[in-house]
């Protein structure tokens, strides 16, 4: 064959954003989780005022763990994030108004509800069977995995509190090494408490002192989800790129430890797991991505997701907001450990995605019972008789 | 640290992908012609050839997956018309080393169209393909309009040419060992030509009218 020369280049594009604008979005992002934290820090302050009948209240609430279970489902089925969810939890347990153990099961409740952003994203390919077949199972896969780790760990959790002994174990060996986290007296810890104490000194001196937990929780929540918005709009448009190179490398080399960390790395990344996993459903109904090859990557989202937890464990005065936040990831890693390494468990999950994908394209019906009946009736139920 | 976070762009890849795609029918369509002219051993020509058309497959199917994956990670941020129209150019060029492999199938069948009565014409359009391909290639890699309005209506020239050739052996006395292959061989450079126009017709044509070239309906004559 003849040399044919240097080969010309394509033609030169632009990229999407330039490094001006790359920078001032990590800027942004840098900004809104300092306000992420002081938003916990908010929660935290202004739940801790609203004195022990209300804690025993919610404690009450919540203290069998089949409910605090459907609160956690709830809960982030509603704001449709869990992100959203298990910072609250955080600031309830760093508050003292929530034992882990019973935080624990919310926390778990917060992984399944998390699920039904991409189980609502696989209905936009209803109109093509074969589309919608595969684009359900890529969504409930998701759902599986957590269901199938809730149903093995949650009893084990109230039985002999695993879950939340590892994450205190672990918790111990964080606090060894740096012990300025829960110790309250961090630099990074002032500067989040500087503004909700300045909060709370303006709200006493314009003599709404009786209304300062109730305003400090609002403000706290309102600047969780706007953080929380703000960081996962700002970080998908400037790891679009990366999530893009890091897809097609999943596409290319196929299932595997390297999808998983794919799937943790882009939802570290944009702080939201459904992004991730809504990125998935698409490309499996597409077909160019298998159920299989996917699933790594969705357990990969649901590790990533808890940095968040994790993150908002820095705001928190008490060491029990780190055990929470640890426990979140100790539950996702116990997971992961039980299903994916054995190929005939890791099989579980994903043949009961299969099936129900099937039986969603033979009943149209099935589809609205299962988003309804799973995310909203049942944990409606479950708190109602409980 | 910070290049962790510099932004990339897909289609950017895809066109680059694009290019080498075309240079690869450079490559075939030379290895086909050597086949058939006899200036090569066929089974040499078609190992080689063969390698070259499953690059560009496998190529074509990268780009499709690469451009879903876009789609999908950018939402409405990308730009939906260039991403069909990559398609589509990925389609034609792909199409443009099967005609060669169909060239290279006149070779393997036993065909040598060198030293015949019409040697001269036969060589005089391989070189005008030969070269119309690395004309598209630079074009479409400069996406360089006034070169695109240049070459077409050539490439649709040539096309006719082809077209009176094709017919001609059609209805020829001469025997089918002699008019066949060569009636396939000008409708094969007709169909390569006329994928190389469609690849041009995405420089300057709006993604409804991709193969549809009119110079008054071209994006930067409108």
């Amino acid at each position: 064959m003849e040399d044919t020369g240097a080969q010309p280049e394509g033609p030169t594009r632009k990229p999407f954003l330039g490094l001006n604008e790359t920078a001032a979005r990590l800027g942004l992002a840098i900004f809104f989780l300092y306000l992420f934290l002081v938003g916990v820090k908010s929660l935290e302050i202004g739940i801790s005022s609203f004195g022990g009948d209300f804690v025993d209240q919610v404690f009450s609430n919540v203290a069998n763990p089949i409910a605090g279970l459907a609160a956690g489902v709830l809960a982030t089925v509603l704001v449709q994030s869990s992100s959203v969810t298990t910072a609250t939890i955080v600031g309830l347990v760093g508050a003292g108004v929530l034992p882990v153990e019973s935080a624990v099961p919310m926390v778990m409740g917060a992984n399944i509800g998390t699920t039904v952003t991409n189980t609502l994203a696989s209905l936009g390919h209803v109109r093509q069977s074969a589309y919608f077949q595969r684009a359900f199972s890529a969504a409930t896969v998701h759902d599986y995995f957590n269901l199938l780790s809730v149903a093995i760990l949650l009893p084990l959790e109230v039985a002999f509190g695993l879950i939340s002994r590892i994450a205190i174990r672990f918790a111990d060996l964080v606090a060894g090494i740096l012990p300025e986290i829960g110790s309250g007296s961090s630099p990074i810890k002032s500067a989040i408490g500087a503004p909700v104490s300045w909060m709370a000194e303006t709200i006493e001196s314009l003599g709404w002192s009786t209304a300062e937990g109730a305003i400090l929780l609002i403000v706290g929540m309102g600047l969780i989800f706007l953080a929380l918005w703000m960081i996962t709009r700002q970080m998908k448009a400037v790891m679009s790129g990366r999530i893009e190179n890091a897809i097609n490398g999943v596409l290319s080399k196929g299932a595997g430890a390297g999808a998983l960390l794919a799937g943790m790395l882009m939802t570290i990344a944009v702080q939201s797991s459904s992004i991730t996993t809504s990125i998935l459903v698409p490309l499996v109904a597409a077909g160019v991505l298998t159920l299989r090859n996917a699933f790594p990557v969705t357990l990969g989202a649901n590790l990533g997701t808890t940095a968040t937890a994790l993150l908002a464990s820095i705001a928190a005065d008490s060491p029990d907001a780190l055990v929470i936040a640890l426990a979140h990831v100790t539950f996702n890693v116990l997971g992961i450990l039980i299903f994916y390494p054995w190929p005939r468990l890791r099989g579980i999950p994903i043949l009961l995605a299969e099936r129900t994908g099937e039986a969603a394209v033979r009943h149209k019906s099935i589809v609205a019972a299962y988003v309804i009946g799973l995310f909203i009736l049942t944990p409606i139920a479950v708190l109602l008789i409980t | 640290m910070f290049s962790i976070f510099r932004d990339s762009d897909q289609l950017e890849t895809v066109e680059q992908q694009l290019v080498e795609m075309l240079t690869n029918c450079q490559d075939t369509f030379r290895l086909a012609t050597a086949a058939v002219f006899g200036e090569m051993d066929v089974t040499e020509a078609g190992d080689l050839l063969d390698a070259v058309d499953k690059n560009l497959n496998r190529t074509e199917r990268a780009i499709r997956r690469e451009l879903l994956v876009h789609g999908t990670v950018r939402g409405t941020e990308v730009d939906q018309g260039l991403m069909l129209t990559y398609m589509s150019v990925a389609k034609d060029i792909e199409r443009i080393g099967d005609y060669c492999k169909n060239i290279w199938n006149l070779a393997q069948m036993g065909v040598n169209l060198s030293g015949g009565f019409d040697n001269d014409e036969l060589t005089k359009h391989c070189e005008r393909v030969a070269d119309l391909i690395k004309a598209a290639l630079d074009a479409f890699a400069e996406q360089d309009a006034e070169k695109v309005h240049k070459l077409i209506p050539g490439i649709k020239d040539d096309a006719q040419h082809y077209d009176r050739h094709l017919i001609e052996f059609v209805n020829s006395d001469l025997p089918g060992s002699v008019a066949a292959p060569r009636a396939l061989f000008y409708r094969y450079i007709k169909r390569i030509s006329a994928h190389l126009a469609n690849v041009l017709s995405s420089v300057v044509m709006p993604v409804d009218r991709l193969d549809f070239y009119k110079k008054s309906k071209a994006i930067d004559t409108e």
